[in-house]
């Protein structure tokens, strides 16, 4: 048993180490980096060049940085260097059908803009979504994914020729001037920074090791090679930054982005709390299970440190959200990914303190810990960027109270979700042994439910009042709100199956995970499987095959432990 | 005693989860119908169908019995009573608002007037004109037939050889042109065009409007005019036709060299090289008098393109009319003006557009807010904006959506027209909900759960239950 002891905590430890050693080294650092700060307007907002470059890098390419070198670095690149980057396979085309279409070598995902803009079947199948556009109809995973590549190569069209970075202001109209289209001082001003960003560039590229793509660049960028070092280099660009801002900001003082909101927001991009916070949460959740089976106080501690530790950057990160997009945090799918899991944490401290049950508490870290790492996984189909909301989102009020209690809703049927799986697990291993734990996890599977439905109602009701108040309308049997309803009646048939005594406490454990399909119908399912309803504005593609696999290993799980313990309550009686 | 045993069954547990599990099927079945087709469809086949009325009647029919069952209430029985009865109010609250409400459209165009109401439903109406003026009224009733195919219930107006007769429906069809050959007199000429080159390939009809002429076409690649009258060149890459006898005249015009390129005749069948673009122009069919039918193809699901059109035969001859439009037909003597459209209702009084306002985002077309400011009777000038709308005379406006041309420029503003008698019902009903909901589960499960390990027993549960699941 003390072996045992000894051995469950070293393990623990040891794997905490792992996880702090393993933690993703983000490519952060770049001599161009002083770029980054540059005020950008941008699908309806300003925003640091930061972000900009990283949301473009994203769309071409499917991830926000490119063989060790930062997005800004790439993206400038474009429009100083645009022949070697034609050359470069950099524009991602999952879709195999897309590829088959345009007859691309099968074996490749990313493809050099010159190819896909040589390729003489592009024009073809760009003229079949047009006329699917004007016809009106409902586009397919195949001709979203021709959409997604009319936008890749537009976009990396007109970044090159300088027509997509608008980085002035106009005293009459309330769009920036692009880059092309700079004159006088601020034009010469945006050429030094240029000089300065390739002499940074090249100072860099000066220093070993050196990656291919650095030797094309060298190549490319010829005799602007020079002997100053790399942090000189990046001084004069700083200050090259500085005086392009200062100019700028002259034009239009109040509309330019204040420093303080651009530092902000590289902060965001580079910190990435929820990232730490994720890893926070998978270290609590460690050491916590850990202190239950070894009974150990300092671990226990440890755990509820990483904890809070957690929960408090969740808090940063969402709060930073809210500061930068000037709305509440649950206007698209992926800022409801990241609410939920808080929502969970948040009814697991409740939770505890009522049942102090510590179960409840690990198995809401593990599902921050799963949601999070998803926001980070899947950025083409949990889009990341903050784009400008829908006129009828604008009132925030109703927004916020509606949408963020149902979001919240759905975190407490995913914490009974959870604590289902946690419970059929034990099931599996000895019902009779662990039948306190069983007793524990299914009343704290109950009282999320109840959670829940409380929740939820309310919610639903709010919606409907916010729809009253917008259009008119209480209930109009939108998608949406009908699977908020479904699943709502799903739960409640379940709480009053349990008063008939169709439902113990293996039933309870089951219909929790069962249920919870209906709540992935109403929260994914609707936008993304559906795609129908007044809801438009969250509409998104892809991922699909991902959740059905998810709800069918479930399904399949839960079947599976209904089917061993029958066998069993067979032989035993 | 009977009566008793009636009240005990209606009011079991058992049928209260079959009837919610009935109403969550049904509402999965109303989605999936919405996104094949859309949300008229759904209304009308699922959410608003027989069945989905039985289930509701069963649901108010338990929640009642159920409440008469636990009859005397005592003071634990306050939440449960809340929540039953809030249910029961809401639903009837909805019912009011179905029954007697308004909820409709109001399209106002730029600087327009409008006191008709579009409302779902739609109206099938004949006139008569005798004289070429006034058009009488002979029949008009609001028809379903999506419920109702007019194969299954006929539609018959007059009587042999005088008689209009409704034959067919499409509930989604699109409305398809087809060009043929005329001999009246003042029907316009027509033809048909290829254009190719190694990118493009397409073929146009072009016709002449009866009175008309001259008509452009902006065919992409090139400017096509049909015209009767000499050209006047103004720029740009022109292809002229005239029609001449059986063959046509053609002059083409090139914008690199500012004028005239090239000019001939040509008949159908023969092709000629434009000179810009590498284009060839193909002449496929040409018409000296042609008139233009229309005809609806049936579609299974509806696109932005489709609508409903219906079929009638008169005298042996058979029309299309799609909806919101007419189809006139001539005899020696009279006029029938046959028109197929949205249920309307009238306001009584008109509401003017005087401007329209359109916020966007920094530097893109992206809408960030709209708001109509409108002229009303009484109230003088008024603004609509999202989320604030307008009260008068028991409507409540809303500002829906706004229509634009391509230059971003509002051409209709459309406002959401609603008279809602069953609004307070609905909200007293949800605060009931609401209320009952919080003290069921959260009051009594805060003060028990502390002391108890396990599922506490809900007082509420009757004894008999207890004991089947203690069975179990």
């Amino acid at each position: 048993m003390n072996l045992k002891t000894k051995f469950n905590r070293l393990f623990c430890l040891s794997l905490v180490l792992f996880i702090l050693m393993g933690v993703p080294l983000q490519v952060t650092a770049s001599v161009a980096d002083p770029i980054k700060y540059l005020p950008v307007q941008d699908a309806g907002r300003i925003k640091p060049y930061d972000t900009f470059a990283r949301e473009a890098l994203e769309l071409v390419y499917g991830k926000s940085s490119y063989k060790g070198k930062t997005a800004v670095e790439v993206v400038s690149t474009w429009m100083v260097i645009p022949d070697l980057w034609d050359k470069i396979e950099i524009v991602e085309v999952r879709h195999s059908g897309v590829r088959e279409a345009l007859k691309l070598e099968e074996k490749r995902i990313h493809y050099s803009p010159i190819e896909l803009l040589n390729n003489i079947r592009i024009p073809l199948v760009m003229q079949e979504l047009r006329s699917m556009r004007e016809k009106g109809e409902k586009l397919n995973p195949y001709f979203q994914e021709v959409q997604r590549l009319e936008n890749q190569l537009s976009l990396y069209q007109a970044i090159k020729m300088g027509l997509a970075l608008r980085v002035v202001p106009q005293k009459e109209k309330d769009q920036w001037l692009a880059v092309s289209e700079l004159t006088g001082p601020l034009r010469e001003n945006f050429i030094q920074i240029t000089t300065d960003f390739v002499k940074a560039i090249a100072a860099q590229n000066s220093l070993p090791p050196k990656s291919g793509i650095q030797e094309s660049e060298d190549k490319y960028l010829g005799a602007m090679g020079s002997k100053i070092s790399p942090s000189q280099a990046q001084n004069t660009l700083k200050k090259a930054v500085t005086d392009f801002i200062e100019s700028a900001r002259a034009i239009d003082p109040l509309n330019y982005g204040t420093s303080l909101a651009m530092k902000l927001e590289v902060h965001y991009n580079q910190f990435h709390p929820f990232m730490w916070a994720w890893i926070a949460y998978l270290i609590c959740a460690i050491l916590l299970y850990s202190s239950g089976v070894n009974k150990n106080k300092l671990l226990k501690k440890l755990g509820w440190g990483f904890l809070w530790a957690a929960f408090l950057l969740h808090i940063y990160g969402m709060g930073l959200r809210v500061y930068l997009a000037g709305r509440p945090p649950v206007s698209n799918m992926y800022e409801t990914v990241v609410w939920v899991p808080w929502g969970c944490m948040l009814f697991a401290l409740i939770l505890n303190r009522w049942l102090k049950n510590q179960m409840v508490l690990i198995v809401a870290a593990l599902v921050a810990v799963f949601c999070l790492i998803l926001t980070d996984l899947s950025p083409t189909v949990l889009d990341d960027s903050i784009q400008p909301l829908e006129p009828v989102l604008r009132s925030t009020f109703w927004l916020s109270t509606h949408v963020l209690i149902i979001a919240i809703s759905y975190a407490a049927f995913f914490l009974a979700f959870a604590l289902g799986d946690w419970v059929l697990y034990l099931f599996l291993r000895d019902e009779k042994k662990y039948q306190t734990q069983i007793s524990e996890g299914v009343l704290a599977i109950y009282r999320s439910i109840q959670i829940g439905v409380v929740l939820l109602a309310i919610g639903i009701i709010l919606g409907g009042v916010w729809a009253d108040y917008s259009w008119g309308r209480f209930w109009g049997w939108d998608p949406k709100e009908t699977w908020a309803l479904i699943a709502l009646l799903g739960y409640i048939a379940l709480l009053h199956a349990r008063l008939v005594g169709w439902v113990n406490k293996f039933g309870l454990a089951a219909w929790s995970i069962l249920s919870f399909s209906l709540v992935i119908m109403a929260w994914y399912g609707v936008n993304f499987v559906l795609g129908a309803g007044l809801h438009s504005y969250g509409f998104g593609a892809g991922g699909v095959e991902y959740v059905t696999a998810f709800v069918a290993a479930h399904l399949c799980f839960v079947g599976f432990v209904f089917t061993v313990r029958n066998s069993r309550l067979g032989k035993s009686s | 005693m009977k009566l008793k045993k009636v009240v005990k069954n209606l009011a079991s547990l058992r049928l209260a989860v079959l009837v919610i599990v009935l109403l969550a099927i049904i509402a999965a079945v109303g989605t999936i119908y919405e996104a094949k087709y859309d949300a008229q469809m759904a209304q009308k086949l699922v959410y608003r169908s027989s069945y989905m009325y039985v289930v509701m009647g069963l649901l108010i029919v338990n929640l009642i019995a159920v409440m008469v069952d636990r009859w005397p209430w005592k003071t634990k029985h306050i939440s449960f009573v809340l929540a039953h009865i809030g249910i029961i109010i809401l639903l009837l609250g909805s019912y009011m608002t179905q029954k007697l409400g308004v909820d409709g459209n109001l399209a106002l165009t730029m600087g327009g007037a409008n006191q008709y109401v579009s409302v779902d439903g739609t109206e099938l109406a004949i006139f008569a004109s005798f004289d070429g003026k006034g058009l009488t009224p002979l029949y008009q009733r609001t028809v379903d037939f999506l419920i109702n195919p007019p194969q299954k219930e006929k539609i018959v107006f007059g009587r042999e050889p005088d008689q209009i007769e409704v034959i067919d429906y499409y509930h989604y069809a699109i409305q398809q042109s087809e060009i043929l050959q005329s001999d009246k007199p003042n029907d316009g000429p027509a033809l048909r065009i290829q254009l190719q080159n190694s990118r493009v390939n397409m073929s146009q009809w072009l016709k002449l409007e009866p009175g008309k002429d001259t008509s452009v076409s902006n065919l992409g690649p090139a400017k096509v005019v049909l015209t009767l009258l000499p050209y006047k060149y103004e720029g740009g890459n022109v292809l002229v036709l005239t029609p001449d006898g059986e063959r046509w005249k053609y002059f083409v015009f090139t914008q690199s060299r500012g004028g005239l390129t090239g000019k001939g005749k040509v008949q159908e069948g023969d092709q000629i090289s434009l000179g810009w673009m590498e284009l060839k122009m193909t002449l496929l069919r040409s018409y000296t008098r042609a008139r233009e039918i229309l005809t609806y193809e049936k579609r299974n699901t509806p696109t932005q393109q489709t609508r409903s059109a219906v079929k009638i035969r008169y005298q042996g001859d058979e029309y299309w009319i799609g909806l919101n439009s007419v189809v006139k037909l001539f005899t020696s003597e009279k006029m029938y003006y046959i028109s197929f459209a949205q249920r309307r209702i009238d306001l009584g009084f008109p509401i003017k557009l005087q401007k329209f306002n359109i916020g966007r985002y920094q530097g893109t077309m992206r809408a960030s807010s709209y708001e109509s400011e409108v002229l009303v009777p009484d109230l003088g000038e008024q603004k609509i904006s999202m989320n604030e709308p307008l009260k008068y005379k028991g409507f409540t406006f809303y500002q829906a959506s706004f229509e634009q041309d391509e230059m971003g420029k509002p051409t209709m503003s459309i406002l959401s027209v609603n008279y809602d008698p069953g609004r307070w019902i609905k909200y007293f009903g949800s605060l009931g909900i609401v209320l009952g909901v919080i003290m069921l589960f959260y009051f009594r499960g805060l003060g028990r759960s502390t002391k108890s390990v396990g599922i506490p027993p809900i007082t509420s549960v009757p004894k008999r239950e207890v004991l089947n699941e203690l069975k179990n």
